[in-house]
């Protein structure tokens, strides 16, 4: 009987046109909603970024002029560029680092009240908005009135140091408050990511006597790579766009030390009003980001073991 | 029976339809206004007052808060791209140059000629402001114009009395309060600063009487002698005397002053109320220090301003004009959120009675000299807080910062065609 109307359904190689229809019509709010808000604004941003555009005036086509700029003239670019590869790669590696530490020292300990609490304090940085963030973390590190440098004085007799103020440190003073405020939403995402192993595996280790290191480092660590791939392609993408919490703090001084990609684009967009170049940069962004993602999907191959 | 109540229906529906066409045609005037919860709420009694005046006329406002004037510049660019331009915006000095350059704003030099009277009390500098070219294209709201807040209490304690005081005097007075409150043990975290340095140089360039541009506004002054002078001297404050602290994104001037961790301040009647809203109460104003002969107080201006697709001109006017009116003003004088723009509201006890020195800023005004607001406010404004900020850090020497900033401005104009 079904196999009558699965027959019926099917007209060619697929479906019936009716049930076409009924798939488009299910599909076309996200279809809209991803042609209106995604396609068409980057349809947009490719167009532009081959004209001068000031927003109010009407675009005036140049070609090539803004990427002979990007690529030639725009030194700013570069040293924005670097901020931006060593924040998003320093940073993911020292957040999936703790963020795994972390995850195996919760899932080591018995005591549920314990882990409940360890989880709490440590995701709740990622629950606070950036801005709070920011201006609290600028507040702590002020070099002349900060609360850091006052009792690194009393305590260590050290001189202030400039956190946000130095470009020597302040750069990984960001970095610092991007590890402080992911490691929770790392160490959640990779905390399910333990505990979807199947016993068996543990089972079979400790009858072969392997200790609790060994079976971290041979057991836990390549049965979580799938999820260690996600949160480093999550993260990766989401250092790369980093914005709130530099602009905050630093508005990328000193001399550009914290200027990020995200931020040069929003400069160059609204307070230059170069929205062409703005774009321009921006094309140039994606694609680095696609083949950052793309890079780190094919080299998966040689360290994600999928169980 | 059924046929008379559907024509009675019928005849309802009729007077429901065409009865509110018939009467007056209601004109609305849409209203975009930077205001803290302060300022809003006297903004809002202005709207009131203005609604009573002309029943016809229904303000749409939107108040916002919260954001600086390159924001607010941005806001209503975007705003204006979007096509959701309010009809009258305002907008500082800092702004009015740019929309003008993009033909954002109307001209209502007429309109003001033709109100001369209604605005005799109010100082032509106010109007001078949003003049471009032979044109004005605002109508003055509320007025800054810069000088020293001080602690009295410490000043008292170090035996100085400020009064018209030079840039040198006011660094020895600032020497005083360094000996009177730290010891060379005093770590830094700890210390009692004499003053924090401002964001952008301005203040100090007018009190020098230079400026980062030329007298029009068109090109870069940086390689002025007396840029450098003031730049000099405020990294001496800085890191010479150590009379200032190195100013970071966040540094809360008002926050520092009102605590006791700083004896004195840069500042317009604008901060004034703070002072009040955090039970500060030993403070006093006097003149901004000079730095030459030829050095001023700087000043700035708030208006609001009719915008080019404005089709109820006259209304629109009468509501800038409302917005400029001896209430407002007094408003004002009683709360210090600015310098009140009439003249009897500034002189009047309830203005001069927060401090004992309230008179300087109305009696600076006249000399005072305009804060330089070019075609590219922006940019100039980036591209000066990078210069503090790599002469205070001292990523950069003030004439590595200097050729840097020089080049900056060459280009932000060059994209405006100057």
């Amino acid at each position: 009987m079904a196999s009558t109307a699965k027959k019926k359904r099917q007209v060619g190689m697929f479906t019936t046109k009716k049930d076409d229809l009924v798939g488009w019509l299910f599909t076309a709010p996200a279809l809209i909603c991803f042609i209106s808000f995604v396609l068409l604004p980057t349809l947009a941003m490719i167009g532009l970024s081959f004209t001068k555009y000031k927003m109010l005036r009407p675009p005036e086509w140049i070609g090539l002029d803004n990427y002979v700029r990007l690529f030639t003239k725009d030194a700013k670019l570069i040293k924005v560029a670097m901020n931006t590869i060593k924040l998003s790669t320093v940073s993911v590696l020292i957040s999936i680092f703790i963020g795994l530490v972390l995850a195996l020292l919760i899932t080591s300990r018995k005591n549920g009240l314990y882990s409940y609490v360890i989880r709490l304090f440590y995701f709740f940085p990622n629950i606070v908005a950036a801005s709070f963030i920011a201006i609290v973390w600028s507040i702590l590190f002020s070099k002349d009135t900060g609360v850091v440098n006052y009792y690194l004085h009393r305590l260590f007799g050290m001189q202030p140091v400039g956190f946000l103020t130095d470009q020597r440190y302040a750069l990984w003073s960001v970095v610092f408050i991007d590890v402080w405020r992911n490691i929770g939403f790392i160490m959640f995402i990779l905390l399910a990511g333990i505990r979807s192993i199947s016993d068996s595996y543990y089972e079979a280790a400790a009858l072969d006597g392997a200790s609790s290191l060994q079976i971290a480092t041979h057991v836990t660590i390549p049965l979580l790579t799938p999820s260690i791939l996600l949160v480093m392609v999550i993260q990766i993408i989401g250092a790369l766009k980093t914005f709130d919490i530099p602009n905050i703090m630093t508005e990328g001084g000193p001399n550009d030390a914290t200027r990020t990609m995200a931020m040069y684009v929003y400069d160059m967009a609204f307070t230059r009003m170069s929205m062409g170049y703005a774009c321009c940069v921006s094309v140039i962004f994606v694609v680095a980001i696609m083949l950052v993602t793309v890079l780190q999907f094919s080299l998966s191959n040689k360290w994600v073991h999928y169980d | 029976m059924k046929k008379l109540i559907a024509l009675l229906m019928s005849m309802l529906l009729l007077v429901a339809v065409f009865v509110p066409s018939l009467a007056e045609e209601q004109i609305v005037i849409k209203l975009s206004c930077a205001a803290s919860e302060q300022e809003k709420i006297s903004c809002e009694q202005t709207v009131a007052r203005f609604e009573e005046k002309y029943p016809n006329v229904k303000v749409e406002a939107e108040y916002y808060a919260g954001l600086s004037w390159d924001e607010i510049i941005q806001k209503q660019l975007v705003e204006f791209a979007a096509g959701t331009q309010a009809d009258v915006v305002y907008i500082a000095i800092e702004g009015t140059h740019l929309m003008v350059e993009y033909d954002l704003f109307q001209p209502i030099t007429d309109l003001i000629e033709a109100n001369k009277d209604y605005f005799a009390e109010v100082p032509q500098s106010a109007f001078d402001a949003f003049k471009v070219g032979d044109e004005y294209y605002e109508v003055p709201f509320n007025c800054n114009d810069m000088a020293i807040a001080y602690n009295t209490e410490m000043f008292d304690e170090i035996g100085v009395k400020p009064g018209k005081w030079t840039a040198q005097e006011y660094l020895e007075a600032l020497g005083k309060i360094d000996a009177k409150y730290n010891t060379p043990e005093t770590p830094v975290t700890e210390k009692v600063w004499g003053t924090v340095i401002g964001e952008t140089p301005y203040l100090w360039m007018a009190a020098f009487g230079t400026s980062v541009l030329n007298e029009d506004w068109t090109a870069s002054n940086m390689k002025d002698p007396a840029v450098r002078e003031v730049l000099q001297y405020l990294y001496d404050m800085v890191h010479v005397y150590g009379y200032a602290p190195v100013r970071e994104a966040n540094t809360d001037d008002t926050a520092l002053f009102c605590s006791g961790r700083v004896a004195s301040i840069f500042t317009g009647p604008f901060v004034l109320s703070s002072f009040n809203a955090n039970n500060f109460k030993t403070w006093n104003m006097a003149i901004a220090p000079r730095g030459s002969e030829k050095g001023r107080a700087a000043y700035g201006v708030g208006g609001l301003g009719m915008m080019a697709t404005c089709e109820h001109r006259e209304e629109a006017f009468n509501l800038m004009k409302e917005f400029c009116s001896l209430e407002t003003s007094m408003t004002q004088a009683r709360e210090a959120t600015s310098l009140p723009l009439f003249e009897s509201a500034a002189n009047s006890p309830e203005f001069l009675s927060h401090c004992e020195n309230m008179n300087v800023f109305y009696d600076e005004l006249p000399e005072a000299i305009k804060l330089p607001s070019p075609v590219c406010y922006a940019e100039l404004n980036m591209i000066m807080k990078d210069m503090m900020n790599n002469i205070m850090t001292k990523t950069l020497t003030i004439d590595e910062a200097i050729e840097k900033a020089d080049a900056e401005i060459a280009e932000a104009f060059a994209e405006f065609g100057y």
